[in-house]
């Protein structure tokens, strides 16, 4: 029962890192019916901007608390910013053209930044420094890592001020309408560039602070690990209902509890598996999601 | 008649070419000789690839990328039945020359690896192909890694080690044999009632479906076509790299064959061919520069998509002529 | 027997009811119109027939035989032919290929005799080609027939859709809006042109519009519907004085 429940909290964990990406791809269907390939890499480049930060501001800032903060700000605004320059450069130019020319276009963005990473960082891992030391936390019967706990409560803080914004927010609701009918948005005088830019940054911010938030507990980084883990977001994305933001969390979480469980009861070689499995199982008994809607085509 | 001349004319050509290769390249005087050979197989690979993705991708506009999957199947089919069925050959045509045991064996193989390549195709195609464009491409994508996972799991193909002991039975006249009989097909199929059929699926299925075009069957049957040309391409590669490995065989081998046929132009069966032997022969020419290869590789994939998206040699070909479909 | 019949069906589509309890026959070589404010449940008409819905309620019986609920490629194969309210042409082919492609499930030639380029193949593929030419003169479209049909201006691309769905040798022919976009002129020989198919092809023809002067013109019966029921059923001249009709309208003409 013990290390069911532990299981339990690792499956938690894990589905919070996959949610907050699947946030990103979520958000981005939503708005532009694109399936960015590259959102995993931004996870990717959250996690070395975050570990170039913390080995600068190492010892530098007074407590852990702070320097992680710091840390995850930095990383978060940078890949904000990365996200919006890649759909700048990259997307808006082929956003009339057929979707099959986007799609290649994210491979190839996808690609060229794994590529630039190991160029730039090298191909072999980094270690991000422990800027908080680990402590046991005993939780009637359990023992939870601070770690653990950091990133449950950071992401459900994310998740929390992103509903926040959607819902309550004038620019939410702006994004929300673009993601029902981009040309009407338009004609209600809504600067559809600036909601889909905020769209991406907002995406890779939350990417990003899942790549921080992983490094906490794996502190071994290193170019290609965005590759697996944007691959599982975006299965968690399509689980949930893609488009759907509560969607984007249920199948993460969904998704982290159904691998931690398949590892650890399972067998381990077929942990990335059930992962495609899951995907297939959705999309071939219901491919909108389990929250989405059925779009039916107006003949 | 007198194609039946044409069709052992066009071989007796590949059969003279070969023994031109083998004693130029592989034991003749030029000095790269056996690197260029096996270019030259490589690209014939990459060809077969590239033009039978076209078929579902280009001409029947299903976004398609888990090839690599029936690339897979096929070459770990027909090396399971070269490697453990070889004594039943050896046995029953012990007497003849060896050139001929090795063809059969290839030949039976190679067989062996389009059947199950096109059995994999229609397990994954019937299910997949009611879905909308995105979906598809996600759902083949992870059929893809799905196939990879299994073989890698499978002990008697090699697991994690890999698939050793291949026999070296291909050879430039039976991959260009192949070649031929891929872009023969395809072009064949292209210019008739049927490719006709697909191309309508493509630009308008619903369209298609009201001028008595069933599309479900049609895109089933590009898309098992397609997968069986991949799992001939792939026993021709296992018998001539006599090794295999899943590595080979993630998505970023699919992505490849994407690239190919985007960058030649989606649809042209001249741009997959183009595009299959760029892509082959780029990552020689960046043999130096290795690392920056990839980069400089993708972001051309990105400038290219941008500012060309048919491709060098899609609709409007390379001086902007129309092209027609038959 | 009645050509194609439509008895009580009833559609739909989450919580909205597109049609309920429609009724009408249209007969061999008729000129049926369907006419009704927008919104009405035309087109999902039009698409129950064609098999893109099936009815949740009711049959559809064509030539006797029920069709509702078959696949769309099914029923076009038993003879039933449309064009689409915002035109559906293949695009990205040539004028001839949109034709030919039409022709498809009439000729039988394997896909192995096609890559193998039989005697048997090259013969159909002959007999298709001047088949789909002389379709293509009778609508004044041979001379664009290598052009890429979404280079053609509007007036063609609605007459390629009409040709293209004679390729499909129907008995009875759908056509949603044709007059769309036309003007007066173009709307009279549209007139005259289905008058023409209707005794140069011996099909019947079934036609939803909004051009009260085509569907006057043309119709020699027709249904109403409005909010997706049936509000009136008659001759031209009896619709054009029945009181729910008007009152559907509010006198537009």
């Amino acid at each position: 029962m013990q290390a069911f429940l532990q299981q339990l909290i690792n499956g938690i964990s894990l589905g919070s890192i996959y949610a907050l990406v699947a946030l990103g791809y979520t958000m981005v269907y939503g708005v532009l019916r694109l399936i960015n390939f590259a959102h995993g890499d931004i996870y990717m480049l959250g996690a070395f901007a975050g570990y170039y930060a913390s080995r600068f501001l190492h010892g530098r800032a007074g407590n852990g608390f702070l320097e992680t903060s710091a840390v995850l700000l930095f990383s978060m605004v940078a890949c904000a910013l990365v996200g919006m320059l890649i759909e700048r450069l990259a997307y808006r130019p082929v956003r009339k053209a057929s979707k099959l020319t986007s799609l290649i276009i994210a491979i190839g963005v996808s690609l060229f930044l794994e590529n630039l990473g190991q160029l730039v960082f090298g191909a072999d891992p980094k270690f991000f420094p422990q800027i908080i030391p680990e402590k046991m936390i005993a939780l009637g019967g359990l023992a939870l890592t601070n770690q653990q706990v950091i990133v449950l409560v950071v992401a459900l803080l994310l998740m929390a001020g992103l509903s926040g914004f959607i819902y309550y927010t004038k620019w939410g609701t702006a994004m929300r309408a673009t993601s029902y009918n981009l040309d009407a948005a338009k004609l209600m005088g809504i600067n559809t560039n600036v909601v889909i830019s905020l769209t991406f940054a907002l995406g890779s911010a939350l990417a990003a602070a899942g790549g921080i938030l992983v490094s906490l507990n794996q502190p071994g980084i290193d170019p290609l690990m965005g590759v697996m883990t944007g691959l599982k977001a975006f299965v968690a994305a399509v689980l949930g209902g893609i488009g759907n933001i509560v969607g984007a969390l249920l199948g993460g979480l969904i998704l982290g509890l159904a691998e931690t469980l398949v590892a650890g009861y399972g067998s381990s070689t077929y942990r990335d598996a059930i992962a495609f499995l899951i995907l297939i199982a959705i999309l071939l008994f219901k491919p909108e999601g389990i929250l989405g809607k059925g779009q039916v085509e107006k003949v | 008649m007198k194609r039946g001349l044409y069709i052992l004319a066009a071989v007796a050509g590949l059969g003279i070419l070969q023994w031109g290769m083998t004693s130029l390249l592989l034991e003749g005087p030029i000095r790269q000789g056996p690197y260029y050979y096996q270019i030259l197989i490589l690209a014939g690979i990459n060809i077969i690839l590239a033009v039978s993705l076209n078929l579902t991708n280009g001409i029947t506009g299903q976004f398609s990328i888990g090839h690599a999957g029936f690339f897979a199947v096929g070459a770990y089919a027909a090396a399971c039945v070269s490697v453990y069925g070889r004594p039943l050959f050896v046995g029953a045509f012990g007497f003849s020359p060896p050139w001929i045991q090795d063809s059969l064996v290839l030949i039976a193989a190679s067989g062996a690896g389009i059947i199950a390549a096109a059995l994999a195709g229609l397990l994954v195609g019937i299910p997949s192909l009611r879905l909308r464009g995105d979906y598809l491409a996600i759902v083949t994508l992870g059929f893809g890694e799905i196939i990879r996972v299994l073989i890698l799991n499978v002990d008697f193909v090699g697991g994690a080690r890999g698939f050793i002991g291949i026999p070296k039975l291909s050879n430039f006249f039976w991959v260009f044999l192949a070649v031929g009989a891929a872009v023969i097909t395809v072009r064949n199929m292209e210019r008739s009632s049927h490719g006709r059929a697909l191309l309508s699926i493509r630009e308008d299925e619903i369209a298609s479906q009201a001028m008595g075009i069933p599309i479900t069957r049609y895109k089933v049957m590009a898309f098992v076509i397609g997968a069986a040309f991949a799992g001939l391409a792939g026993s021709l590669f296992g018998h001539y790299t006599m090794y295999l490995h899943t590595n080979t065989f993630t998505f970023v081998k699919s992505f490849e064959i994407i690239i190919m046929i985007s960058i030649g132009g989606l649809g042209s069966l001249a741009g997959s061919i183009l595009g299959a032997i760029i892509l082959t022969l780029l990552p020689e020419l960046f043999r130096g520069f290795s690392e920056y290869r990839m980069v400089i590789y993708s972001l051309v994939l990105i400038l290219v998509m941008i500012f060309r998206p048919q491709g060098l040699l899609g609709r409007g070909g390379l001086m902007g002529r129309k092209r027609k479909a038959s | 027997m009645p050509l194609l019949q439509v008895d009580q069906v009833t559609r739909r589509f989450g919580g909205i009811t597109a049609v309920k309890g429609v009724s009408f026959s249209v007969e061999p070589g008729q000129l049926f119109g369907l006419i009704g404010p927008n919104g009405a449940g035309k087109t999902t008409l039009f698409n129950l027939v064609t098999g893109i819905y099936a009815p949740n309620e009711g049959s559809i019986l064509l030539e006797g035989r029920s069709i509702g609920g078959l696949k769309t490629h099914r029923i076009a194969a038993l003879g039933i032919a449309r064009t689409f309210q915002n035109i559906r042409l293949f695009g990205g082919l040539s004028v001839l290929d949109n034709v030919k492609v039409a022709c498809h499930m009439r000729q039988k030639v394997s896909l192995l005799g096609a890559v193998t380029r039989s005697a048997a193949f090259r013969e159909a593929e002959a007999e298709t080609e001047s088949v789909c030419r002389k379709l293509l003169a009778l609508f004044q479209l041979e001379r664009f027939a290598d052009e890429e049909a979404r280079n053609l201006p509007y007036g063609h691309q609605r007459r390629l859709e009409i040709a293209r769905a004679l390729a499909t040798r129907p008995k009875l022919l759908l056509l949603d809006e044709p007059a769309a976009g036309m003007n007066p002129q173009e709307s009279q020989e549209l007139m005259q042109l289905i008058r023409r198919l209707r005794d140069e092809f011996s099909l019947a023809v079934l036609l939803v519009e909004h051009n009260m002067k085509v569907v006057m013109g043309v119709c020699e019966r027709i249904h109403v519907v409005d909010y997706g029921q049936s509000i009136a059923e008659g001759t031209p001249e009896q619709i054009r004085h029945d009181a729910k009709v008007i009152h559907a309208y509010l006198g537009a003409e």
